[in-house]
């Protein structure tokens, strides 16, 4: 149920979407497919990173007791903002490089 | 930067995949089943319910309850004369295993059969207190409860410091997880947990 649903609301959303950009705002097809390989190539870069701060943040808090004698837990990387703010670096590089 | 942006998008390509194979498929849920440790609840000399946190507001968390009550159930049912309750201490004021204790003697656990163990970080921090605790009472068998996941791991750290070792599981998630977020977090936790493995391995902890 809660699939189908969330495929329901995606699919309406979107062509909803489709109709204001194709025919309100006059934006081409091919612009859209562009978009899309964006995206992809965003979430790419986002996956990177999150892969790059898991990796630091482990080697982190591996470390600190040693420095410190200050226990961190490894279950901190956990934090579900650390995917959000991965994908928010993810896709800031991504329009930065179409930028410069 | 073009061949950047070329690697960028196999990468999201694969992680797009990953991410509707695991959200929206029962892949999650057949690799959890392949992971899980059976429960297997048996008469040892003590019972050790494994730490999990304590809130800053001194609460127990979900799992540090869930591991709590099924530990005591299996001491209620007589399985073992000593109950272990392990417990981290993240600040002042704040001692999970004392307040586990607390709660285990107003269920009628006598104070006798109770040991707290504070100060313990990691797994194999408490494999090696639990093995510290029982030697002088010459004790080795051990019937130990955490979570589905971390029960294999668990099983080889106490093995690894001496122990013999029987699981008791809490939570089925393996069946349970049918949204995608469920079935997004159960592929999360077999992937941690694969890792924390393969990380014990390596160290020799287990």
């Amino acid at each position: 149920m809660t699939t189908a649903l969330i495929f329901i609301l995606v699919g309406l959303t979107s062509s909803a979407a489709w109709a204001v950009g194709t025919r309100g705002l006059r934006r081409s097809p091919s612009g859209l497919c562009l978009a899309l390989v964006c995206l992809i190539e965003g979430v790419g870069f986002a996956a990177a990173f999150l892969g790059l701060n898991l990796l630091l943040g482990f080697v982190i808090v591996r470390t600190l007791p040693a420095l410190t004698e200050r226990f961190v837990s490894v279950y901190v990387l956990e934090d579900s903002m650390l995917v959000i703010v991965s994908a928010f670096q993810g896709f800031a590089f991504r329009w930065w490089l179409d930028r410069d | 930067v073009r061949h950047l942006l070329l690697v960028a998008r196999a990468l999201g390509f694969a992680t797009l995949g990953l991410l509707a194979v695991t959200a929206f498929t029962p892949l999650p849920n057949v690799v959890a089943r392949r992971l899980m440790t059976p429960d297997s609840p048996m008469p040892a000399d003590a019972i050790v319910a494994l730490a999990a946190a304590i809130l800053r507001d001194g609460t127990l968390s979900d799992d540090s309850i869930r591991r709590f009550v099924r530990a005591t159930e299996l001491y209620a049912d007589g399985l073992a004369p000593l109950l272990i309750l392990s417990g981290t201490t993240p600040g002042p004021g704040l001692d999970e295993g004392e307040v586990r204790a607390a709660l285990a003697r107003r269920l009628g656990v006598p104070a006798a059969a109770i040991i707290t163990l504070g100060g313990t970080h990691t797994t194999r921090d408490e494999a090696v207190a639990v093995a510290a605790a029982l030697r002088p009472r010459g004790a080795r068998h051990v019937l130990v409860v955490t979570d589905w996941a971390h029960a294999a791991r668990v099983r080889a750290t106490f093995e690894q410091v001496g122990l013999e070792v029987r699981v008791a599981v809490t939570g089925q998630p393996a069946d349970a997880a049918v949204t995608p977020d469920r079935r997004l977090w159960l592929a999360w936790e077999c992937a941690r947990e694969a890792l924390a493995r393969a990380y014990y391995r390596l160290a020799g902890f287990a």
